[in-house]
């Protein structure tokens, strides 16, 4: 899901990069300090969660939740998002730093997409728990694949969409996990 | 707020140039009898055409030198056990060394030839003995993990700490 430098046009990379800066700013400032706490956990999660790699269908999918991310965070789950891939960019290669905006900007769409799925109170907890983890991962593999077709891969890149609806699902799970353990450990959290 | 954001841009555009400056990663297979090294700066973008230099074991003078192939390959073929020096320089301002552990050999300088195989002593143990592929990396995947979380819990408690000093100033204030 992390796009390594020399695959997108690096005049929209430079464009997304900046975009991407501002939108840190734009969701990070006037932070409650309870919420640094949270973003810092959050964060270190997302740097994890990405480093596991599951083997599946001749590649490899990993964790993203971007959906419980934006559960928890809200909007405030971009800047998360940004340091978790600046530094699994800048330690593991893992994605391009060029490309660091692009992959910004596409995670933060999934977590952005979770958080307005979790406000739709008419549904159920469960539910939204769910959807949210779903479309965490879907958005943003959705924003690449259409990048890749866009750039001249092809369309055997569509291929990546349905292997990580295996991942998809099992963010589902994870999300829905996480939602049930927050709101008897901690339900807070959730609101 | 202003002072953080510049803080946070200085961070941000200082870490790119760092890294814009290149770190070397290594990742050495052990095929017997040959020992591969890959040095590359991104999975896209080995380091080519790069002057390296071996070093036996406890020894001053280079074993063998050479380049880097265009995949960003070099390989060698050790003789001796004990920690064999790589050192990569792409006389642009990138250089780095490796230590590379050889616990296991099959091919004994000047003493080849001379078995019933005609190949290399022990070179026909070598497919047996030698299972898979050993990948070695420069810094254990561990010690990245633990580096990148420990930045990231300190920029957390950076922000703590601004935000705490700017509420007490707001409350004294």
């Amino acid at each position: 899901m992390h796009i390594s430098d020399g695959i997108i046009d690096t005049n929209i990379c430079i464009v997304a990069n900046v975009a991407s800066v501002a939108l840190v700013y734009a969701t990070g400032k006037k932070t409650p300090i309870d919420d640094i706490p949270k973003m810092g956990m959050m964060g270190a999660a997302l740097f994890v969660a990405s480093l596991i790699h599951f083997p599946l269908a001749g590649t490899s999918i990993h964790l993203g939740l971007f959906g419980v991310a934006g559960i928890i965070l809200g909007k405030r789950a971009f800047p998360a998002i940004f340091a978790a891939l600046l530094f699994q960019s800048l330690i593991f290669q893992h994605g391009g730093l060029v490309t660091l905006g692009v992959n910004a900007l596409n995670m933060g769409a999934g977590a952005f997409a979770a958080w307005l799925i979790w406000r739709i109170k008419v549904l159920p907890e469960s539910l939204r728990a769910v959807l949210a983890g779903f479309f965490g991962i879907i958005v943003p593999v959705l924003l690449m694949s259409a990048e890749f077709h866009f750039s001249g891969y092809g369309r055997g890149i569509f291929f990546l969409f349905s292997v990580y609806l295996v991942a998809a699902v099992i963010e589902s799970i994870i999300s829905f996990s996480v939602v049930r353990f927050f709101r008897n450990i901690k339900p807070e959290l959730l609101d | 707020m202003n002072r953080s954001i510049l803080l946070c841009l200085i961070a941000y555009f200082g870490m790119s140039a760092v890294t814009m400056a290149h770190s070397i990663n290594f990742e050495t297979e052990k095929h017997a009898p040959l020992v591969t090294v890959k040095a590359f700066f991104s999975r896209t973008s080995p380091m080519v055409n790069a002057s390296v230099m071996i070093y036996a074991p406890d020894e001053t003078q280079p074993y063998q030198t050479g380049r880097t192939d265009r995949a960003g390959y070099f390989a060698f073929m050790p003789d001796a056990v004990g920690n064999w020096t790589f050192t990569i320089d792409d006389e642009r301002g990138h250089k780095d060394r490796l230590v590379i552990s050889i616990d296991q050999v099959f091919f004994y300088g000047n003493d080849e030839i001379e078995g019933e195989t005609g190949a290399y002593p022990g070179a026909g143990e070598s497919e047996k003995q030698v299972t898979g592929v050993v990948v070695e990396k420069n810094i254990p995947y561990v010690y990245r993990v633990i580096f990148g979380l420990a930045v990231i819990f300190g920029i957390t408690g950076i922000f703590y700490g601004i935000k705490a000093r700017q509420a007490l100033q707001k409350n004294n204030g």
